[in-house]
């Protein structure tokens, strides 16, 4: 014998702490201190069944709080008063006495809390905590239309089997529901409360300019920056093109407006298509691979120097898709205008000279960018992101002095060589590397792997990608070459996990819903099973296969079974319910078996069925009936 | 339509179990079943347990002739069969018949007698005749030996093969009675004499058309016969077995089944009938590899029949 009250009441306290935890932390000490402890303390008090706080002061306080912390509303803040709120409302329906209503109330405020933790927070546990929470809540609705009816109901073990059933069913029924609205239900283009969602902390790995030697030791975070989904690429291919620093400005390279030019062509390998999820919040530039010949998305904009970014807000989660020549050479229309494109900071008269001498060992471009590589070379610069010096001119003392500095280093002290060579330059910033997630066949990038190369631009060729960082002395060992290291297994299935939540739920908006009317409705136009197949069907149709299949499966299984097969189940299944035995077709007699169990009504049945199928007589229409009365009777009058 | 006889027959049951043999319900019904299949019955017992009570209270309370042999190594098969001697006052052979010309004979401790004696008696049973020089003589119906042998004594016997025990139907024992029950006949004594005064309680008739009825009005069905047919196919594979159940021993598990559905009151065989005579009537029969032969036949039987599903649909 179990009370309904218990069921209900772990129901109710199981929701409750579902709908608040993953609030729990953007709450205020005051109700962090109090949830915990109330929780508890009305778990207790149910248990003991002795109400803590009398409704009268119930409400009192619960009219306090919402007047409290309702002043404190306001344009800005909006979200954490109301959450507040949602969270103490709750605190005091827990410690209350309980009746119906009440429990009801306690439901409400529960799913409340979890669908405001969604202003908060866009994780995956929100899914979890959803999933376990209609659960919870549909079962206790359940229960709470018995609960109304009698509030002292006890339930008998068979009972509570047969309750089992809709407890388990109708929540499976709602998900289906959640899952149809999901993708059906209009949402809107921008998150509500997006100032909730601050832009991310300082950029220490991608930046929108390049500086060197003004810090002395960089640290990069592996914060996860960009995910690529697409084949496998050659490992010295993976640069992502970012964006392009055109104009030294003292020691420093920033973006400014170049003069016009178009890209012609790219020439270069064949075409690669990925699919590109970055996280929000870090640039609005967006990375592609290099090198990129066009990028389709909903809110993208293209530059002429084939640098993408993106339109509306920066904080919202996207996804486009590129197409890429890898390491192509990018064809403009006309060359670039000299005063731009050669113009220098500042410039130490020791630099100056030294440009002068590799002027002088070619006449072309192409021989004078020779000589560059070979001075490269020759200066033994090591690449390190620690022990650097500061230094107002930080290409003479990367060059002469300390020789050691990172990518930024190379790349404006290559860059500004070049431009004093006649070569027009220009640096690209972006990253290199990427760890390749096997299981979901994508790539992860993180912000340690932001990387700044040049682009160099030769007459009859065009702008063309050199990476002076690859001239370091430990270029081989540095951590230059540790970017492309595999993550562990565990690490990739996580991260999977995560790729495919935001991929599936998170970045699933307007477009996607767009994406899938219009397949629907193309398929519908012309429904050939082929084009199904075609079309990027395949899962829908392999889904609609594997439903179908197990409805036919069902359907047959039922339909093999012989009528005195069913009529054998069904006693057995009784049996089970009204002795809690478990037997088996076949295993045991049935007569015995009846009177083992002293069951008078099942001895009667097993007479009739045994009489009939032992005398080998067909199972007519009276000797049914009679069994199925014997069933009907076995049904009704429990245990 | 109900079974001739059987409420005469179970009050007979009822009776012997109540008043006069208790704590042998389980053989005495084994006796019974085997009176009514027209099978032998073979107690496998050390003495002293009643064998020759539960034996002679059968023959009283049937009003059934009862005769006795008791084996020894010397024992011939005329002893038991009878033998003609030569009447000088006609001038003529006269064949006196033995005791086996009585409706339920014991044949006490089987297993002393010779090969020799243990096959002539074992070959008139089987035929129900006995043939003593060139002339058969049939022997009365009903018929019904009940043989002992002791487990436990195996100096100077000579045990019976296995083919001549398949000609058994029944074989059982007797086990000790509960200690109450058992107190209870010690304070009581001995209940010979009493056993001798039983009236009969069912006239040779009756019993006839009791053994009629088994034979003639308990259906058997194709389900059982499947059945029973499985149990002597998985009793031929067991890997413990040497040989199974024979043709014949599936035979008398049907008969001894169908005796057991009489009592039942039941007019045809279930699956438990089958179960509840199985291992006394079957067990006996199974020859086992000579490297198990430690291993008990009943237990084996017993396992086959719980690993064989029942037939129920």
């Amino acid at each position: 014998m179990i009370a309904l009250r218990t069921l209900l009441n772990i129901c109710v306290y199981s929701v409750s702490l579902l709908g608040v935890a993953p609030l729990y932390l953007y709450l205020e000490p005051l109700a962090q201190i109090v949830l915990p402890l109330a929780w508890g303390a009305g778990l207790i008090a149910d248990i003991r069944k002795r109400p803590l706080v009398p409704p009268l002061p119930a409400t009192l306080i619960s009219i306090l709080v919402f007047f409290y912390y309702a002043f404190q509303i306001s344009r800005t803040t909006l979200v954490e008063p109301v959450t507040n709120i949602l969270a103490l409302l709750l605190v005091i329906r827990l410690i209350t006495a309980k009746n119906s209503r009440n429990y009801l109330q306690i439901f409400v405020l529960s799913l409340f809390a979890l669908a405001s933790s969604t202003l908060l927070t866009l994780s995956l546990a929100f899914f979890i905590f959803l999933l376990l929470q209609v659960g919870g809540i549909t079962s206790g609705l359940l229960l709470l239309s018995f609960f109304h009816r009698s509030p002292e109901l006890q339930l008998r073990p068979p009972q509570l089997r047969t309750l089992l059933r809709p407890l388990l069913l109708l929540p499976l029924g709602s998900l289906l529901l959640m899952f149809l609205f999901f993708a059906i239900l209009p949402r809107t283009q921008r998150p509500l409360w997006d100032f909730l969602n601050p832009a991310g902390s300082a950029n220490t790995g991608f930046s929108e300019r390049v500086a060197p030697g003004t810090v002395s030791s960089m640290s990069s975070t592996r914060r996860m920056v960009l995910r690529v989904e697409g084949p496998r690429q050659a490992t010295n291919d993976l640069y992502w093109r970012g964006i392009v620093l055109n104009r030294p400005v003292g020691g420093s390279w920033i973006r400014a407006e170049a003069p016009e030019e178009s890209v012609v062509r790219l020439q270069g390998d064949e075409h690669v298509e990925l699919t590109y999820y970055p996280e929000p919040g870090a640039s609005r530039y967006l990375p592609t691979l290099d090198t990129p010949e066009r990028v389709t998305g909903f809110r993208t904009r293209a530059q002429e120097d084939l640098i993408f970014t993106q339109r509306g807000h920066k904080n919202q989660r996207i996804s486009y898709r590129g197409i890429s020549r890898p390491g192509a050479i990018i064809i403009t229309s006309k060359q670039p205008e000299s005063p731009f494109w050669l113009a220098t900071g500042t410039v130490s008269p020791r630099l100056r000279q030294t440009a002068e001498e590799l002027k002088n060992r070619g006449d072309t471009p192409s021989e004078r960018l020779a000589a560059l590589d070979r001075f490269f070379l020759a200066q033994e610069l090591t690449f390190s992101v620690e022990e650097l010096s500061l230094s107002d001119d930080p290409v003479d003392d990367f060059l002469f002095v300390s020789k050691r500095g990172y990518c930024e280093f190379f790349a404006s002290a290559y860059a500004t060589l070049l431009r004093l060579l006649d070569i027009p330059a220009r640096l690209v910033g972006g990253y290199y590397g990427g760890e390749y997630n096997e299981l979901g066949g994508y790539y992860r990038i993180n912000e340690s792997m932001a990387h700044v190369w040049v682009e160099a631009y030769l007459p009859h060729g065009g702008w063309q990608r050199i990476d002076p960082s690859l001239f370091a002395v430990n270029a081989e060992e540095s951590s230059l070459n540790l970017r492309n290291n595999a993550l562990s297994w565990s690490r990739q299935m996580a991260d999977n996990i995560d790729y495919l939540w935001n991929k599936a739920v998170i970045t699933y908006d307007f477009e996607g819903q767009i994406t899938l009317a219009r397949r629907a409705g193309e398929q519908l136009q012309r429904f050939e099973a082929k084009s199904l197949l075609e079309e990027g069907g395949k899962g829908g149709v392999v889904l609609a296969l594997v439903v179908g299949g197990a409805i036919f499966w069902f359907i047959l299984s039922r339909r093999r079974e012989t009528p005195r097969q069913r009529l054998l189940h069904a006693y057995l299944k009784l049996l089970r319910r009204r002795h809690g035995i478990t037997i088996h077709e076949g295993e045991k007699g049935l007569l015995a078996l009846a009177k083992e169990l002293k069951d008078s009504e099942a001895i009667h049945f097993a007479q009739i069925y045994s009489a009939n199928l032992y005398r080998d007589r067909p199972l007519d229409a009276a000797t049914t009936a009679a069994l199925r009365d014997s069933l009907r009777r076995m049904r009704r009058h429990k245990g | 339509m109900p079974l001739r006889q059987r409420d005469a027959v179970l009050t007979l049951l009822d009776t012997l179990s109540e008043r006069y043999l208790q704590g042998k319900a389980r053989s005495l019904k084994l006796a019974v079943i085997t009176l009514l299949a027209r099978g032998h019955l073979l107690l496998e017992d050390i003495p002293g347990l009643g064998k020759t009570t539960l034996a002679l209270a059968l023959a009283r309370s049937l009003g059934l002739s009862f005769g006795r042999v008791q084996c020894t190594s010397d024992l011939l098969p005329s002893d038991i069969t009878g033998l003609s001697i030569f009447d000088r006052e006609k001038g003529e052979f006269r064949f006196v018949p033995g005791p086996i010309f009585n409706n339920i004979l014991l044949v006490d401790e089987i297993n002393r007698a010779t090969p020799r004696t243990q096959s002539a008696l074992l070959e008139a049973m089987e035929e129900k005749r006995v043939t003593v020089e060139g002339t058969t003589y049939p022997l009365p119906e009903p018929f019904l030996v009940i043989a002992t042998q002791n487990p436990v004594e195996q100096v100077g016997t000579f045990p019976l093969p296995e083919s001549q025990l398949d000609r058994f139907m029944v074989s059982t024992g007797i086990g000790y009675p509960p200690a109450e029950v058992e107190q209870a006949i010690i304070r009581g004594g001995s209940i010979r004499d009493d056993i001798l005064a039983i009236k009969p309680q069912l006239t040779v008739a009756a019993l006839a058309e009791a053994q009629q009825s088994v034979l003639n009005d308990i259906y058997l069905g194709d389900k059982v016969v499947g059945y029973i047919h499985a149990l002597m196919e998985a009793s031929r594979v067991h890997p413990m077995v040497l040989s199974g159940i024979s043709t014949r021993g599936g035979i008398t598990l049907a008969e001894a089944a169908k005796a057991h559905a009489y009592l039942d009151n039941r007019d045809h065989v279930i699956p438990e009938d089958l179960q509840a005579v199985a291992v006394a009537t079957g067990a006996h029969r199974l020859v086992l590899r000579p490297e198990h032969e430690g291993v008990a036949k009943k237990g084996v039987l017993t396992s086959l029949l719980d690993a064989l599903p029942v037939p129920q649909v």
